[in-house]
């Protein structure tokens, strides 16, 4: 449920980046990496928004694929392969109880997949994440 | 391009009253046992405190706090583990030995995770226990915190590491950061300086003078450290009664 106070800070962050214009689209960039429920996220964003100044305007959801590269080899894999590689290196300790199910803890701090990933092909620590990260407000489209 | 992560960030510090940086020059000075030390004797003391270890690359926070149950999650994002007394977060908890290669980008990505996915909740004190040097993590931590924010520096009291800390000093006091004083640890294994002279040197207030005590290399966590070294504990005490008074 983490997906909720994310909803709520992008609500907060598009009203304070306007003055006084009517707010029509809102497009919002998530990587899958995130790991987040995006059907939830539109959810909250639909619920949080419906008693503010947002509550006509279109959130528009872009999801970009993860691709994580290998400096070493050059190999590239997706998320389901990152998935995984990660659940061999995570004991079941390390993930995060949320509502009776066990979430991964790049599911709060995606960030943490650097040191959970081995490259399939050589096994190189040297990884680097080419897209999939992103979190961001990528457009604020107010009315002329 | 708008990044949500700094709104959420705002609203979780809110109800965080002070926190205080605790860094280094060089490594290896024990900044990481005196930051927990004083995070232990300060919820000791009744204060609310959590120990966030940053130090990423040397991440010894899951060592000197213990947790033995699943860490939580709730609407907010992560709900800080409690151990002996002390809220704590560290990378360790999740990536066990795994070592955590970091490029520039993916550290400064990291601390916006870390910092937007944790309930902090209520807390009088966020110690941070820093990386040694003057890495992403002092800027970041001091730009986005800066009026909550004091430093604490941790030196030991050798040539090398007192020209270090000098030149971090000059660092904070051009940012105009609020400069609580120094810990020189360590004190019986390097050169014997007067209280007084160190003070002259450093232009600072010291916080402490802390030895080495060798039986703590027999327990594990910090509060089994300090309770099973009284000396030790002492020491730090007056260090942790230091810094309160920088608050009063």
């Amino acid at each position: 449920m983490h997906e909720w106070s994310i909803a709520e800070s992008i609500i907060e962050a598009v009203i304070q980046s306007v003055k006084y214009q009517k707010i029509l689209e809102v497009e919002i960039k998530i990587g899958e990496l995130r790991d987040l429920d995006i059907e939830i996220l539109r959810e909250s964003l639909k619920i949080l928004s419906s008693e503010t100044i947002l509550r006509d305007t279109k959130f528009d959801i872009i999801v970009s694929k993860a691709v994580f590269k290998c400096f070493d080899c050059g190999e590239e894999w997706g998320m389901r392969e990152a998935l995984k590689i990660m659940e061999n290196m995570l004991t079941v300790d390390k993930y995060v109880l949320e509502e009776n199910e066990l979430e991964p803890p790049i599911h709060f701090i995606p960030s943490l997949v650097i040191g959970l990933q081995r490259c399939p092909k050589c096994g190189g620590m040297d990884i680097n994440i080419e897209s999939g990260r992103e979190l961001e407000i990528s457009k604020v489209k107010v009315e002329e | 391009m708008i990044d949500p992560r700094l709104k959420l960030i705002d609203k979780k510090l809110e109800k965080v009253e002070s926190i205080i940086l605790f860094g280094s020059g060089k490594g290896g000075v024990g900044k990481s046992i005196i930051s927990s030390a004083i995070s232990y004797i300060l919820s000791s003391r009744g204060e609310s405190v959590a120990y966030i270890d940053l130090d990423f690359y040397g991440s010894a926070g899951s060592n000197l706090f213990t947790i033995n149950s699943q860490i939580r999650g709730c609407r907010g994002g992560i709900e800080l583990p409690v151990s002996d007394g002390v809220k704590v977060i560290s990378t360790g908890y999740f990536l066990s030995d795994n070592p955590f290669p970091l490029m520039g980008k993916d550290k400064l990505d990291l601390l916006l995770d870390l910092f937007s996915a944790i309930d902090f909740g209520s807390l009088d004190f966020m110690i941070i226990d820093l990386p040694p040097g003057m890495g992403d993590e002092i800027t970041f931590t001091q730009r986005m915190f800066k009026d909550k924010v004091s430093v604490a520096l941790v030196t030991v009291s050798s040539e090398m590491s007192l020209t270090v800390v000098e030149r971090l000093i000059k660092y904070i006091s051009a940012e105009r950061i609020n400069l609580l004083g120094v810990i020189v640890n360590m004190v019986n294994l390097f050169r014997n300086y007067r209280l007084e002279e160190l003070k002259d040197r450093l232009q600072t207030r010291i916080l402490g003078m802390v030895s080495y005590h060798p039986e703590i290399e027999l327990f594990r966590t910090i509060k089994e450290k300090l309770e099973n070294t009284p000396s030790f504990k002492n020491e730090l005490e007056e260090v942790v009664e230091n810094i309160l008074e920088c608050f009063r």
